[in-house]
């Protein structure tokens, strides 16, 4: 009996020393948090993991490119969920839950940019010098801007986070920032970017020339035409490394052409799923949601618009279809962000608001001889030149995201597009966000 | 003391299994004394009944009675003694024998429920001293339905178990809550133990059909089953503590009898199945009239109306278009076979039954298939009168032929359901038409290999010993080892292969493992005659892991090639999960006088999921009952045959269904840029995570009136869930979109009510009837910001899981046409604001009504009704069919699109036809319908031939059956089956329809032998 007893008691103390490895698991798949940038490799690693974040489908792979393009005038609607059809018809609803996915996306890709400026500082790895480090957070800086720039330009008023998130309630608080401090904001993100990044060219990342053609953009968007001129210059300059390719539709059918400033990259191991928003099969598969429409089909077919550049449509069946994502089946079409061709119009309206009527007219020539459509000789006005810039913009850079906001920031948006209450030129913040964070709605919302 | 103890053998510390085996060898049996015999036999018939268990009262030595149902006693007690004699079926009686000599006892059979030995968490207890709330469903009800699991035959079987079928493909899962739901992220599904061991309910699927998962409980042959517990209340549940919050289903397999000649049994039934209803789209010339009018309606041209003359360029005039038929090309009448063969049987000292089952069920909707191969071996030996050891073993292999089901546009449903049928099937080179967006039915049906084979192996082994007198000592292990290995191919002729792919096949294995170690003490003891005492104690330590690896390749050279070898582009994925589980338990039972009755349970439990500092949970729970039958002033009211009150309270917790490392700060790897791994933040760290926890209270009345004839069950409880386990919403702007949080609480309350009468016992004629009826209000007490799921379902404070948000569609204006949408903030507009609960899918009260016959003793007739009243379905088919968007030629409409308003005056539901504005925009309320029905769940006949017959041929019985399957519905719901849901893998979502087959009516004839 007491044998007996004996044997019980070595059992349970057995187990109970196994008690310990039960409950102590350690996933094999995930890593903690604390251990997320620790040296090099691990900083690199994250860095990469910020760029797949950006290149994910609820942000530059899909969604955001569908959104933008949809309130276009370039693109209708054909599909079948009227979620989507509320970009099309300019009637999103806060619950609309594309919104939310960007939004969402977007910010997950911030926080990632966050972490890195954080925490490269404080990495203790001697074989992490400070040009690496540099140009590390130099591209954190560049991503950060970048998402902040679709914020802004997409919502208007959206709150600023500058710290890595590490419990639920660290940015839970912050509340909408007013659109001059966000582009505030982004232009201070492209300076350190400008200052922290190396002048080595790589089109699928953030480098000098892509700070600088990025910092062209938002100059231009702020109106500050000298500084939007003379940042489009310094890359245009740089003409060892970016050329305008031949014909047009050399620059998406090859990947990272000498056109392409920054595309975001994809391959087989990285897909994105927008190029089935283009097309219905069985002509190539796809599920058909987007046509180009009918007067933007009629630029590209018309000589004097169009010219190399009705390459983008193609007619099958009596449909016509867009033409410039078509990889359905490995998923591999690029995202272009920023080219050549728009630093060329960038200065060239820049040119034209300065009224340097001539500079300005022969970059735009710059771009339409290489479209293969009739120079033009003269312009009688300021507003005759920025007219034809716009209208090359809406043709040249036609499934690039451009469009609906050149017509916002010109003002056109409204007219052009029949929108009868200005409200509806900003997104409404989703509603779970305004629900359970400190934000304020978008008037009209 | 009556035993000594031999010295030990050699043992080896490291081998704690051996060492168990070893265990029992060091212990042994009673002196041996006195001889006393006897037999057990029927009160009525005479007969003897084998496999009757008499145990002398006051000892736990009991004996088993053979086939001639005689039993022996060696044992040192003297007369006079007291038996314990229990059977099923039965009535336990206690019978004193005072003389020596040969002893007959007669048994007289129950007829009703209240007296028998129900199976508990870890143990047995009789029914008439029960604390707690167990329903016991009656096997013998449930075997003539062609299901392929138990969970589907729980259906309308116990009061509270609300048990709906999601679609009519075989193996896949089904919604299953036991009183209600009391949770949002973590699971709602019971806790299934069989014999004693947990079995896993984790579905392996880990290629996606589009949302029907499989299901792991189909590996269980209903056949191998001998009884079924459902335990409810919290007295019930607290013993498996952390996991029974949303109660426990008990199955006992079947197990030999010692002392009983072996017995084999074959079973076979064929049936065929069809499907009750089928949608009716539009034909092709209705379709023209429609589109044209929607192009009219629209302010668009005449002239370029899409119908139009070909030679205008158009389509051809609606009257000219043809009308195909594709819906009828994936339904079919689809067979089932079931064999089972088992023996069964017993010596003085071992006891056997194995069972042996292969099914094989093809759904209604090509192609889905399941079958399944399964051997069960239970095998129990008395090693000495103080030890017994035992072994159960399952292995099942099952085959399934899926296919991609749900709302996934190259699943044969969607294809045959949604292409507008003026549409052609194929091209004029002969190949497959793909002319809307979805998959054409013949490729979904004959270009798609996916097949499922799933290989299970449950093993358990137990020691139990008798340490001294009423105590004894169980130890048992067991492994649960599941796996699944899916491959599919999808040829260049289908939606998903088609060329630039040039074919699809992904290969993966899913492996899950389940160690469980469990000691468990039980001490019993009865005093003084009227004090009667039982305790148990014991521990489980849990082991989980979960594996899977899958590859896929696209690009094949031809479609003869289907294995991603011959790929061009191949891509893999592996991945792994474990948890573990440490409990502590015990439980508490005194029976005073078998008049009051009081139970105390407790558990602890710890989880590897929580936060280091919140990983012990304390369950405890209590229960008394008072057989207020047993009283004098009862008994002379002559209206009772037994009357019991009972009310319990206890807590239990929940923490399946939350991920393994769900309180930890993670970031994950294989964030590609690039072809460059990198990392990414996955999951915010939460070290509070802790217990989701459910109070529950229970007051029942259980009686038994006129005789016996009626036994009547009643319960009112009522549950209270704090610590919801919830991935809670943050903002995003954090980086993250949620949290694994315990925010947020629930209740449920319910009534539910089980009668059973024996309205006629006659000779020739018998006539059983039982009924269940139940209800039970859900209510999300606290929860931090409402959740919306698949647009129409919300969680929000205040209202009950499962509600439908919707924009009210009042009517449709006689003059416009346009639909009129309740402005509940009267700004005019129809926004966000607008939108309201318009319904729930939960029914506000549901249950079972079943009738048995017998006539002239050989026949014996069986039906069951099943009835879930005041439910209601959002009919996405209807909605995807019938909203304006659908209005192009991509989606067909149904015939009711026929009543449009088409000009001024009408009066009608279905307003203008239009692809813009509120009409096609909204989702109006008219698609939420009235879900209700009853249903005729089975009926069945069977003959029994005679035994004189049979007896000359060797047979003991022999009995043969037709049966049928959901043979009538009555319902008002326009769908094609009420019972559906398209879950989609998210258990928040019920009552959603969305391009799902209806549930099959079944036929069947088959047979079952013993000799």
């Amino acid at each position: 009996m007491k044998r007996f007893i004996l044997y019980i008691l070595v059992i349970y103390v057995t187990l109970s020393s196994s008690c310990k490895k039960v409950l102590d698991t350690q996933s094999e798949l995930y890593i903690d948090q604390s251990l997320s940038i620790v040296d090099k490799r691990s900083a690199q690693a994250a860095l990469i993991g910020a760029y797949n974040s950006l290149s994910q489908n609820t942000y530059q792979g899909n969604t955001f490119r569908y959104i933008v393009n949809l309130l276009s005038d370039n693109i209708k609607w054909v599909g079948n969920t009227p979620t989507n059809r509320e970009f099309d018809v300019y009637a999103v609803f806060a619950t609309n839950s594309r919104v939310q996915e960007l939004w969402t996306a977007i910010y997950k890709t911030t926080n990632i940019a966050n972490n890195i400026i954080e925490k490269v500082p404080l990495v203790n790895d001697i074989t992490f010098n400070q040009t690496d480090r540099n140009s590390e957070r130099g591209e954190a800086f560049f991503l950060r801007a970048l998402c902040y720039f679709d914020l802004v330009r997409l919502w208007g008023n959206v709150p600023i986070v500058t710290k890595a998130t590490q419990t639920a309630s660290d940015a839970r608080d912050i509340t909408n920032s007013a659109p001059a401090q966000v582009y505030q904001f982004i232009q201070s993100d492209l300076d350190s970017s400008e200052a922290l990044l190396p002048a080595t060219i790589n089109r699928n990342r953030a480098n000098l020339y892509t700070a600088k053609a990025l910092k062209a953009r938002l100059y231009l968007y702020q109106n500050n035409w000298a500084k939007a001129e003379d940042y489009a210059t310094q890359v245009i300059n740089d003409s060892a490394d970016f050329k305008l390719t031949n014909p047009y539709s050399q620059f998406y059918a090859a990947r990272n052409s000498s056109e392409s400033i920054f595309e975001v990259d994809y391959t087989i191991n990285n897909k994105n799923t927008y190029a089935t928003n283009w097309f219905q099969n069985p002509t190539t598969g796809g599920k058909k949601e987007f046509l180009p429409t009918d007067d933007f089909i009629a630029l590209l077919k018309d000589p004097n618009t169009g010219g190399g550049r009705s390459a983008l449509i193609f007619t099958v069946g009596g449909v016509t279809y867009g033409n410039m994502n078509f990889k359905i089946a490995t998923g591999d079409d690029q995202s272009y962000v920023l080219r050549l061709a728009e630093m060329y119009l960038i200065r060239a309206e820049a040119r034209a608001e300065q009224l340097k009527l001539s500079d300005g007219l022969s970059d735009l020539n710059v771009i339409r001889k290489r479209a293969n459509v009739p120079l033009i000789s003269t312009v009688s006005t300021k507003d005759d030149l920025i007219d034809k810039i716009l209208l090359e913009r809406r043709v040249e850079l036609a499934y690039e995201c451009h469009r609906w906001f050149d017509l916002i920031r010109k003002g056109k948006a409204q007219q052009v597009l029949g929108i009868t209450d200005p409200n509806k030129l900003l997104l409404p913040i989703p509603r779970q966000e305004v629900l359970i964070g400190n934000l304020t709605q978008n008037q009209g919302y | 003391m009556n035993f000594y103890i031999k010295r030990p053998k050699q043992i080896g510390l490291a081998f704690l299994f051996l060492f168990t085996v070893i265990l029992f060898s060091s212990i042994t049996a009673f002196a041996q004394n006195g001889t006393l015999t006897g037999k057990v036999i029927d009160e009525r018939t005479k007969a003897p009944l084998a496999g009757a268990t008499v145990q002398i009262k006051g000892s736990t030595h009991k004996v088993v009675t053979n086939d001639k149902g005689e039993f022996t006693f060696i044992t040192a007690q003297h007369l006079p003694l007291t038996y314990i004699v229990t059977y099923v079926g039965y009535q336990a009686i206690e019978a004193i024998q005072n003389e020596q000599g040969y002893f007959t006892i007669t048994l007289a059979q129950s007829n009703n429920k209240l007296k028998d030995i129900v199976v508990v968490g870890y143990g047995t207890q009789s029914r008439r001293n029960l604390a707690s709330a167990v329903s016991s469903v009656n096997v013998s009800q449930i075997e003539d339905i062609p299901a392929t699991s138990v969970d589907q035959l729980l259906q309308g079987k116990s009061a509270g178990v609300l048990a709906s079928a999601n679609s009519p493909v075989p193996g896949t899962g089904i919604f299953l809550r036991v009183r209600g739901s009391t949770s949002i992220n973590a699971t709602n599904d019971p806790l299934y133990v069989v014999d004693g061991v947990f079995i896993n309910n984790r579905s392996l699927q880990s290629v996606s059909t589009g949302g029907q998962v499989t299901n792991p409980l189909a590996d269980l042959n209903p056949a191998d089953i001998e009884s079924i517990e459902i335990l409810k209340d919290a007295n019930a549940t607290a013993i498996y503590g952390s996991r029974g919050a949303n109660g426990v289903v008990l199955i006992t397999t079947k197990h030999g009898k010692l002392n009983n000649k072996a017995k084999v049994n074959v079973g076979y039934y064929y049936g065929s199945s069809s499907a009750r209803k089928l949608w009716h789209p539009l034909s092709g010339p209705e379709e023209g009239i429609l589109q044209n009018e929607t192009w009219l309606n629209d302010g668009k041209p005449f002239a370029t109306r899409p119908f139009r003359p070909v030679s205008e360029g158009g389509l051809g005039l609606p009257e000219e278009q043809p009308t195909y038929d594709r819906i009828g090309i994936i339904f079919q009448n689809a067979p089932t076979h079931n064999i089972d063969i088992s023996t069964t049987g017993g010596d003085a000292k071992t006891s056997f039954y194995v069972g042996g089952n292969y099914f094989d069920q093809q759904s209604i909707v090509k192609p889905d298939a399941f079958k399944r191969y399964s051997v069960r071996l239970n095998l129990d030996h008395q090693l000495r009168e103080s030890a017994k050891i035992g072994l159960s073993i399952d292995g099942v292999k099952t085959d399934r032929i899926k296919s991609p089901n749900n709302n996934v546009p190259y699943g044969a449903v969607n294809g045959a359901l949604y292409t507008p049928s003026y549409l052609p099937l194929f091209n004029a080179d002969g190949s497959y038409a793909r002319p809307s967006l979805f998959e054409n039915p013949y490729a979904a049906i004959r270009e798609v290999n996916f097949t499922d084979i799933g290989t299970r192996f449950t093993g358990n082994g137990y020691g139990e010993f008798t340490i001294v007198k009423g105590l004894k000592f169980r130890t048992s292990w067991s492994i649960d080892f599941n796996e699944s290995k899916e491959d599919n191919f999808f040829s260049s002729k289908t939606y998903i292969g088609q060329a630039p792919t040039n074919g699809s096949a992904t290969s993966a294995v899913t492996r899950n493992l389940t160690l469980i170690n469990e000691q468990l003490l039980t001490y019993t003891k009865t005093f003084n005659g009227v004090h009667s005492l039982s305790v148990i104690a014991g521990n489980t330590i849990q082991k989980e892991s979960f594996e899977v690896t899958s590859v896929t390749g696209i690009g094949f050279p031809t479609d003869q090639f289907s294995r991603i070898a011959s790929a061009a582009i191949t891509t893999g994925t592996s991945s792994s999960s474990d948890a573990g589980l440490m409990s502590y338990f015990s439980r508490v039972n005194y029976i005073y006088d078998n008049k009051y009755s009081i139970d105390i349970n407790f558990r602890a439990d710890a989880s590897s999921r929580f936060g280091k500092d919140h990983r012990w949970g304390y369950f405890p729970a209590a229960g008394v009952s008072w057989r207020a039958g047993q009283e004098d002033f009862i008994k002379a009211l002559d209206l009772f045959s037994d009357l019991k009150v009972r009310a319990s309270y206890g807590s239990t917790g929940n923490q399946n269904g939350i991920p393994d490392f769900a309180a930890k700060g993670l970031w994950s790897g294989g964030n590609v840029y690039q072809d460059i791994a990198g990392t990414a933040p996955n999951q915010l760290a939460n070290p509070d995570l802790r217990w989701e926890t459910t109070k529950q209270s229970d007051i029942g009345i259980d009686a038994v009136l006129f005789d016996n004839k009626v036994t009547v069950a009643f319960d009112y409880y009522r549950k209270y869930t704090t610590n919801l386990l919830l991935q809670l919403p943050i903002s995003s702007q954090t980086g993250y979109n949620s949290v694994f949080a315990n925010a947020g609480e629930m209740s449920n309350e319910g009534y539910e009510l089980n009668i059973n009468a024996d309205i006629f016992q006659k000779k020739n004629f018998t006539w059983n009837v039982s009924l269940n009826v139940a209800t039970n209000k859900n209510k999300i007490e606290k929860l931090p910001a409402p959740i919306i799921k698949t647009g129409v379902i919300i969680l929000q404070e205040g209202s009950p899981l499962y509600s439908f948000y919707l924009h009210k569609q009042l009517g449709v204006d006689p003059q416009t046409g346009d639909v009129l949408f309740d402005d509940l903030n009267k700004d005019g507009k129809v926004t966000d604001a607008d939108l309201q609960i318009l319904g729930n899918a939960w029914p506000k009260f549901f249950g079972g009504l079943t009738n048995e016959f017998t006539l002239f003793k050989n026949f014996d007739i069986q039906a069951s009704l099943y009835y879930s009243i005041g439910n209601d379905i959002w009919n996405n088919t209807r909605y995807r069919m019938g909203h304006g968007g659908s209005r192009n030629g991509v989606f067909a409409q149904l015939k009711e699109e026929m009543n449009r308003w088409q000009k001024p005056g009408d009066i009608t539901d279905v307003p203008r036809l239009t692809a813009s504005g509120n009409n096609a925009a909204i989702i109006p309320s008219r698609f939420l319908e009235n879900g209700s029905f009853v249903r005729l769940r089975n009926i069945a006949v069977g003959y029994s031939l005679p035994k004189a017959l049979l007896t000359r041929l060797g047979i003991s019985t022999l009995r043969v059956y037709v049966s049928a399957t959901n043979l009538f519905t009555i319902t008002k719901y326009k769908g094609v089956d009420p019972e559906v849901n398209v879950s989609n893998g998210d258990q928040n979502i019920l009552g959603y329809d969305q391009a799902i087959a209806p549930q099959p009516r079944t036929l069947q004839a088959g047979f079952n032998i013993s000799f």
